[in-house]
C-alpha cells in the first residue's frame, strides 16, 4: 500500500510544476538589502528583481523592470525606462519613487547594509552611507513614475551588473516601516519578483508561489518551489536519489566517485577561486621574495589532478577568465627559482630555517590541499609548516585580526567582473586581510575604476592583478572551483552559467 | 519528600541562574562574533550591528539586559530575522518532544520487553540479547540513522529517506533515537534483574510458593527498574530537546540542530536560552526520576 501511495505521490508530483531544491541551510536573512550569501541570494533571484536582469546563460545585462535604458556619452548618467503597468505583488503600482525610495534605504546607515558600498560610483551616495551627506544629495533621481535617472561621480563600467544584483532590489517601505525586520516574513513581504513567499518554516522549507503581478507571469511555469535547507551533503543525495529534490546544487565530496557515475551530475566552471592568503605584516612574508618563492615552489597540478580530482582548473592568476577579461598567466612552478629567491632572503638552506603556520577552516579537503602544499614547501624549501584547524568563526576573527602567518581563503564573484576579484586588494580594504599596500596597485586600480574605454578598463584590472600574482604575491591562488551538482533529468529550461545561477521563472518540469 | 521537592524546586531558579551566567560568559569569551563573516562588512556597519543587538554595551549591563529579557521572554535571537528567542524554541521545541517521546517509549517498551525475555528464557536467546544490545550501544547514530535510510529507504523503498511532515517520516528517526537507548535499558534491566534473583524478598516470595513468572512480575521487575529510572532522568532531558546527529540525517526541523547553529553562528542570546532550558529540562527529569525511584524502591529515602 505504502509503495502504491508512494507512486499516486510521484504521479501527482510529476503533473504538478512544484520544483524541489536543497537550498543547503536556512537562511541568515531574506531582506536582499541586507543578505551576502549565495543561499539567500537564491531566495532573492525568485522574489525580486532589479532594473536590470542577466541572461540564464551568458549572464548578459537584459531588461528586468526597466524595459530598456540609456548611458550618456561620458558613461556617468544611467536612464532607465520602466516597464508599463508594474505592480507589487499585492496589486498596488510600482512606480520610479519607489525604485528611488529602495535604493535610499539601502544605502541608509540604519540599514546597516553589508553591499551598500557597491553604490558608491553614484554621486553623493559614500557620503550619505557614512552619515555624512544627505539623501537628497544623492544622484538617483525620478522625473516622472516611469523614470529613474542615476547620476554617477565616475563610469562605472559594471554599473547594469549591480542593477541586476541584490543591493539594488526594490523593497516595500511601507511594509518595512509596519513590520520592521519582520517585513520579509509570509503575508508582509510586497515583491517585485517572479515568486512570492508562501511559507517559511525556519530550518524546515520556504515555499513560493508565483507572483500573479509579475510583469512576466504568462512565461512563468512552476507552480511552487520548495527551498529545503539541507546542510548534511548525504541527506540531500539520498533524497535526490529518491526523486524527492529536483536540485542540488553541491555534492558529497566523499562520495564523488559514486556521485560522478549519476545522469544527473553536472559540473561547469565557477566565477570563484581558491588560495592562500600571506600575512604581509609578519616577517618573513614582508619579503616579497619569501612570498614570491612560496608561490613558484608549488605544483598546483597535483592538488586538481590527485585531490580535487573533479575539473578544477589550476590557476596561478586570480580572476576566472569572463567575457572579454583575461587574467595574467602568473608564474608557473620554478622550484629553482624559488630555492633561489627564498636564499636571497635569508632564509632555507643555508640562511634561517622557514617556520610558519598555514591556518584553515575545518573542512577534510583543506587539510588534504594544506597537506599536499606543507610537503611540497618542506621538500622544495625545507620550509617547516605547522597545519593549523580552526572553527569557520574563529578562523575569520583569526584572518581579520592579521593574526596567522598564512590562510587558506576563498572568493566567489559577485558580478561578472574582474572588480569583485582585483578590487578586495586595496589598500585597508576590508576584505583584503593581508595587511599588503602597494602604492602601484592602488593607482592602477583606481585608473581602472574610473575608465571609460571598455577594453583600455579591462586592461588596467588586468596590470593590477599582474602586480597581485607576478611581482607581490600578497595572495598566492591555487585553482578555480567548478560547479558541481545533480539535477533531475525533468529539469527543464536550465543553462549553464559560471555563476550557477538559475532563474526560476525559466525553469519548468516535463512529464 | 513534599519539604525534599520543594527544595529541589526553590533550588532550580538559582541553578539556571548561575547556568545563565556561565553560558553568557562562555558565550562571549569564545573568538569571533555574530557579524564575522566571509565577506567582511565595513566598520560602520558592523558598529551599527553591534550596537543594534545591544553587544557594544558595559559587558555587566548586557548581562543585566540579557538575563532580564531571557526571564520575560523578549530575549532577541541575533541572526533570526526579529524573531525571540522563545519564539525559535516555541517552533521547535514541539518536534522535538514528539520525535523524543515517541523514542523514548518505544525503548522503554524494547529495552525492557527484552530484558524480561532475557531473564525468562536464560540460555542462548540471553546471550544473543546481550551480544545484541552490546552492539546497539557502541554503534553510533550517525551510522545506524544512514544505514536504515539506505536499507529501508533506497534499497526497500518502503519510506522516505528524510524530511519531516507524516507518520511516514517519524519511523527512522525514532528508531533511529531508540535503538541505542533501548539497549542500555535492556542491559540496565538484565543486570538488574540478574542481581535480584537472590534477594532476600524473592526468596521469601518463592518460599512463599509463588511462581517464576509473577515472582518476576512482582517482585524482580521492580528493583530492576531502578537503575533503569536512574538512566531515564538525563536520557529523557536529552531525547526530549532533539539530537543534532538525527535531525541532520534525516532533515528533522527539530531544537537539537539549534544547540549547534546558534554556537557556530555565535548567536549568544540564542546559546543562552537554549542552555537554560536544557537545563530546566535536566533538572525536571532529574527529579521526576529520583521520586519514581523512590516509589520502586521502598527502601529508598529522599532528604
Amino acid at each position: 500500500v505504502r509503495v502504491l501511495l508512494l507512486a499516486v505521490a510521484l504521479t501527482l508530483a510529476a503533473t504538478e510544476q512544484h520544483f524541489i531544491f536543497n537550498n543547503e541551510s536556512e537562511p541568515k536573512t531574506l531582506d536582499p538589502h541586507t543578505m551576502t550569501g549565495i543561499v539567500e541570494a537564491r531566495l532573492a533571484l525568485a522574489q525580486h528583481e532589479g532594473l536590470v536582469a542577466l541572461h540564464p546563460a551568458t549572464l548578459a545585462p537584459q531588461p528586468g523592470l526597466a524595459e530598456h535604458w540609456t548611458i550618456s556619452a561620458d558613461g556617468t548618467v544611467y536612464t532607465f525606462h520602466l516597464r508599463d503597468g508594474l505592480r507589487w505583488s499585492d496589486g498596488t503600482p510600482f512606480t520610479a519613487q519607489d525604485l528611488r525610495a529602495s535604493w535610499l534605504r539601502a544605502l541608509a546607515p540604519a540599514t546597516a547594509a553589508p553591499y551598500a558600498e557597491l553604490l558608491d560610483p553614484i554621486v553623493g551616495a559614500q557620503a550619505f552611507r557614512e552619515g555624512k551627506g544627505d539623501a537628497a544629495a544623492v544622484g538617483i533621481s525620478a522625473p516622472d513614475t516611469r523614470t529613474v535617472i542615476v547620476t554617477l561621480a565616475r563610469p562605472c563600467g559594471y554599473f547594469l551588473q549591480l542593477c541586476a544584483f541584490h543591493i539594488t532590489f526594490p523593497v516595500p517601505l511601507a511594509a518595512i516601516q509596519a513590520h520592521g525586520e519582520r517585513w520579509t516574513q509570509p503575508g508582509n513581504a510586497r515583491v517585485m519578483g517572479p515568486f512570492v513567499l508562501d511559507r517559511w518554516l525556519p530550518r524546515e522549507r520556504i515555499e513560493l508561489v508565483p507572483n500573479p503581478h509579475w510583469h512576466g507571469r504568462a512565461e512563468v511555469r512552476l507552480t511552487r518551489i520548495t527551498a529545503l535547507p539541507i546542510a548534511d551533503q548525504d541527506t540531500s543525495w539520498r533524497l535526490f536519489q529518491q526523486g524527492a529534490i529536483h536540485w542540488m546544487p553541491s555534492i558529497p565530496l566523499a562520495k564523488w566517485d559514486e556521485v560522478r557515475w549519476h545522469p544527473g551530475y553536472y559540473v561547469s566552471p565557477h566565477f570563484a577561486t581558491y588560495f592562500y592568503r600571506l600575512n604581509c605584516t609578519r616577517p618573513p612574508f614582508t619579503d616579497a621574495r619569501v612570498r614570491r618563492a612560496l608561490s613558484l615552489a608549488i605544483d598546483r597540478e597535483v592538488l586538481t589532478s590527485q585531490i580535487l580530482r573533479a575539473g578544477q582548473v589550476p590557476a596561478t592568476w586570480l580572476t576566472p577568465a569572463h567575457g572579454d577579461y583575461r587574467p595574467p598567466t602568473g608564474l608557473a612552478t620554478d622550484r629553482d627559482a624559488a630555492r633561489r629567491l627564498l636564499a636571497e632572503a635569508g632564509y632555507g638552506p643555508g640562511g634561517a630555517p622557514l617556520r610558519c603556520e598555514l591556518l584553515f577552516n575545518t573542512s577534510d579537503a583543506h587539510r588534504q590541499i594544506a597537506e599536499a602544499i606543507a610537503s611540497q614547501w618542506k621538500a622544495v624549501l625545507g620550509a617547516e609548516v605547522t597545519l593549523v584547524n580552526r572553527e569557520w568563526k574563529m578562523y575569520i576573527a583569526d584572518m581579520d585580526r592579521l593574526e596567522y602567518d598564512i590562510a587558506r581563503a576563498s572568493w566567489v564573484g559577485d558580478f561578472l567582473d574582474p572588480e569583485t576579484f582585483v578590487g578586495m586588494w586595496v589598500t585597508g580594504g576590508g576584505n583584503n586581510r593581508t595587511g599588503w599596500s602597494h602604492a602601484g596597485f592602488d593607482a592602477l586600480l583606481n585608473e581602472a575604476r574610473t575608465e571609460r574605454d571598455p577594453a583600455r578598463r579591462l586592461e588596467r584590472y588586468r596590470e593590477a592583478e599582474r602586480i597581485l600574482v607576478e611581482e607581490q604575491f600578497p595572495i598566492i591562488p591555487l585553482y578555480i572551483y567548478v560547479n558541481q551538482g545533480l539535477l533531475a533529468d525533468r529539469v527543464r529550461g536550465w543553462h549553464e552559467n559560471v555563476r550557477d545561477e538559475h532563474p526560476f521563472q525559466h525553469l519548468w518540469l516535463a512529464e | 519528600m513534599n519539604a525534599y521537592i520543594l527544595r529541589r524546586l526553590l533550588l532550580a531558579p538559582l541553578v539556571l541562574l548561575v547556568l545563565a551566567t556561565v553560558a553568557f560568559a562562555l558565550a562571549r569569551a569564545v573568538p569571533g562574533g555574530p557579524y564575522d563573516e566571509e565577506r567582511a562588512l565595513p566598520p560602520a556597519v558592523r558598529a551599527a550591528q553591534m550596537a543594534r543587538a545591544g553587544l557594544d554595551r558595559p559587558l555587566p549591563e548586557q548581562w543585566l539586559r540579557t538575563i532580564a529579557s531571557l526571564a520575560t521572554g523578549s530575549l532577541p535571537s541575533l541572526k533570526s530575522e526579529g524573531l525571540t528567542v522563545a519564539e525559535v524554541v516555541r517552533g521547535k521545541l514541539p518536534t522535538s518532544l514528539f520525535l523524543g517521546a515517541t523514542a523514548l517509549a518505544v525503548a522503554l517498551v524494547a529495552g525492557l520487553g527484552a530484558a524480561l525475555a532475557g531473564a525468562h528464557r536464560s540460555g542462548l536467546v540471553d546471550r544473543g540479547l546481550a551480544a545484541g544490545t552490546m552492539a546497539a550501544v557502541a554503534i553510533p547514530t550517525f551510522v545506524i540513522g544512514p544505514v536504515l535510510a539506505l536499507a529501508l529507504g533506497l534499497w526497500l523503498g518502503w519510506l522516505p529517506v528524510a524530511g519531516w511532515g507524516g507518520f511516514q517520516h517519524l519511523l527512522l528517526p525514532a528508531a533511529t533515537l531508540a535503538i541505542p537507548v533501548a539497549a542500555r535499558i535492556a542491559r540496565l534491566a538484565r543486570g538488574a534483574l540478574a542481581e535480584t534473583a537472590h534477594a532476600d524478598h524473592v526468596r521469601t516470595a518463592r518460599a512463599k510458593g509463588l511462581g517464576d513468572g509473577l515472582v518476576l512480575w512482582r517482585h524482580r521487575l521492580r528493583l530492576a527498574l531502578v537503575p533503569v529510572l536512574a538512566f531515564l532522568g538525563p536520557a529523557a532531558a536529552y531525547l526530549l530537546t532533539g539530537s543534532v546527529v538525527v535531525e541532520q540525517v534525516f532533515q528533522v526541523p527539530g531544537l537539537g540542530t539549534e544547540f549547534i547553529q546558534s554556537a557556530l553562528n555565535r548567536d549568544h542570546n540564542l546559546v543562552m536560552g537554549l542552555t537554560v532550558l536544557y537545563g530546566a529540562l535536566l533538572i525536571a527529569c532529574n527529579l521526576a526520576a529520583d521520586l519514581a525511584v523512590a516509589v520502586a524502591d521502598p527502601r529508598v529515602r529522599l532528604a
